[in-house]
């Protein structure tokens, strides 16, 4: 196995909530809750959940954007954590596409200035080159230099979206994080900007980690997927045997949530979970999805499944998988 | 562009477009009404004192036997000075206070609220009055006092919206491309704000010249033989039943031109509100 691009190893981030001046109870909301993971050069990784179980805020660990409460995170063989310069140049290679393509690009800032920005930043190159390189960059996203001088209000949600990877592209990046690019746009748009991302991944041989709330957005794109729960990994899977044989209760319930586009296939088992996440600041005591759980007995109400490897690839927390 | 955009809408707020072209009026005077004014405003004419409006001195004479037209032009002079002052002050100090304290938050946005908040507490007349009594009675100084009472306002609304667009994903984007807290205040935040800011810069120029007209009524502000509209009331105010027109237009001069500042910044306000942009 070679050496992974880069491994999350362990990672949490508890936020403490209630720590106000009258009631420091010292509680913590654990969003992401001991987190392990490996991607490769030129894979991409699914990370699946429901909204809350904090696959956005690993993702933004992973570029970055918040810091980790314990554990690491070690790209091309070097710690994130270590502060100062030599993060300031790991960060380079680790970019990041927004879930809204509207806000993620400043409304006064032309499109030209947006897509140079990261270069500006990080002095690269002189005014001309830096203009040759936001031209490349925009027809490698399908735009036209001539879109440059214009501002993001002229341009639609997809548009917009190709302006936003066309910036996460200036630095030459080795991973993006895209926390679900495309679930704020049109259906006959994602699957565009899908394959836009699909195309430049063989292009450049670049690595991502593709967030989303479901499995239908990350179905096609993902070598691996992750299910994600209350800050915990569920199960970890390459895509296919996934699909085809989901060992956690929780991914099943996913994959029975995914639209069957086959009408003949009729009386389709859906799982519909009950109830709501839990409040990830008060989990339950057990397995975190044995209040939803269809399989779930006295066992996994108390004790907490360990993520087991099952086989070549596949990781599952489940007592009862399969 | 959107500047264009911004000046059509402008264009069609009627009274906002008129009160524009009197302020742009209202700032030529101050540049060069002592070229423009009939006679000089400070010549004395004891044979010709407390006339009515005629012909010849169309707004009448005051009880020196000076020119009240003359006066009121170059009254503009000192009201624009303290407006434009006034303005200054808050933006190039509160705003960027503001933005910092919104931005970076913590210990440094507790210290700074407090100190607006204490600024705050004070009735607004009072303070400009203690602190020109501090600094010495002249113009200058009003103007100062004046600015430094607008100063918390500003700040305060920066604050607000830099507390707004702070965690915009448009900020976050440029934090992962590199950028530090000074590139993202100037680039990202500043330019995402100004619009409310200079809304509020526009009716804060025509409380402006009210407080300076309302200090140098008290003599507090402009000294002989500056001219300024709140010092030519305070010289009719003794004379009220014997010339009432010495009263009249200089409080004309200072109604007119609040009302102006507040209509333009009306305009303003409609013309680029963000919730109309969007549609």
């Amino acid at each position: 196995m070679p050496e992974p691009l880069i491994s999350i190893k362990d990672v949490k981030k508890h936020y403490p909530i209630g720590s106000g001046l009258f009631s420091k109870k010292g509680k913590w909301l654990k969003a992401v809750d001991g987190i392990s993971l490996d991607v490769h050069r030129g894979e991409t990784v699914g990370l699946v959940g429901e909204s809350g179980c904090g696959k956005s805020t690993l993702g933004r660990m992973v570029v970055g954007l918040l810091e980790p409460t314990s554990g690491e995170v070690v790209f091309e063989g070097n710690s994130l954590l270590s502060k100062g310069r030599n993060k300031r140049d790991l960060g380079k290679k680790i970019q990041m596409v927004f879930q809204d393509p509207y806000s993620s690009l400043n409304p006064r800032m032309n499109v030209a200035n947006i897509i140079a920005e990261p270069l500006v930043l990080h002095k690269i190159g002189t005014s001309s080159e830096r203009k040759k390189r936001v031209d490349e960059l925009l027809e490698k996203v399908g735009l036209t230099s001539a879109h440059g001088s214009r501002y993001p209000e002229e341009f639609s949600g997809g548009q917009r979206q190709r302006i936003g990877i066309a910036r996460a592209l200036a630095l030459n990046p080795s991973l993006i994080v895209c926390d679900e690019p495309v679930s704020a746009l049109d259906v006959s748009i994602q699957a565009q900007i899908l394959n836009l991302l699909k195309e430049i991944q063989e292009d450049m041989g670049l690595s991502y980690i593709f967030i989303a709330h479901g499995l239908q957005a990350v179905k096609h794109i993902s070598d691996r997927i992750v299910v994600m729960y209350l800050g915990k990994v569920m199960e970890i899977s390459e895509t296919d045997q996934l699909f085809e044989q989901p060992l956690h209760p929780y991914t099943e319930a996913l994959i029975s949530a995914v639209p069957e586009p086959d009408p003949t296939v009729r009386n389709r088992e859906r799982i519909l979970l009950s109830g709501d996440l839990p409040n990830p600041a008060n989990p339950p005591l057990g397995c975190r999805f044995s209040t939803r759980c269809p399989l779930a007995d006295e066992r996994c109400r108390l004790e907490e499944p360990p993520l087991e490897q099952v086989s070549e690839g596949r990781w599952v927390a489940c007592f009862y998988h399969g | 562009m959107q500047f264009r955009l911004m000046f059509q809408r402008l264009f069609n707020e009627k009274l906002a477009f008129v009160s524009m072209i009197f302020l742009l009026l209202l700032l030529f005077l101050s540049l060069f009404a002592s070229w423009i004014v009939p006679f000089d405003p400070n010549k004395q004419d004891l044979t010709k004192v407390m006339l009515p409006p005629d012909g010849t001195y169309w707004f009448g004479t005051d009880e020196l036997g000076r020119d009240v037209f003359s006066r009121v032009l170059m009254g503009a002079q000192a009201a624009i000075q303290a407006g434009v002052v006034a303005i200054l002050i808050p933006l190039f100090v509160g705003v960027p206070l503001g933005i910092i304290s919104g931005y970076l938050g913590g210990i440094i946005d507790d210290i700074f609220m407090r100190i607006v908040d204490a600024i705050l507490s004070f009735p607004a007349i009072l303070l400009a009055l203690g602190i020109t009594g501090a600094l010495g009675v002249s113009l200058w100084n009003a103007m100062i006092a004046i600015g430094i009472i607008f100063t918390p306002q500003f700040a305060r609304l920066a604050r607000g919206q830099t507390l707004q667009v702070r965690r915009e994903p448009y900020v976050e984007a440029a934090k992962i491309s590199g950028a530090g807290p000074l590139w993202i205040m100037m680039k990202h935040i500043l330019p995402n704000i100004l619009s409310p800011i200079i809304v509020q810069a526009s009716f804060s120029f025509s409380l402006a010249i009210l407080v300076e007209a309302s200090l140098s009524f008290l003599g507090m502000g402009a000294q002989s033989p500056q001219v300024s509209w709140g010092g030519m009331l305070h010289q009719a105010y003794s004379m009220i039943f014997v010339n009432p027109y010495m009263m009249l237009f200089p409080g004309l001069a200072i109604l007119i031109s609040v009302l102006a500042g507040n209509f333009f910044g009306d305009g303003l306000r409609v013309a680029i509100d963000p919730k109309m942009k969007r549609s």
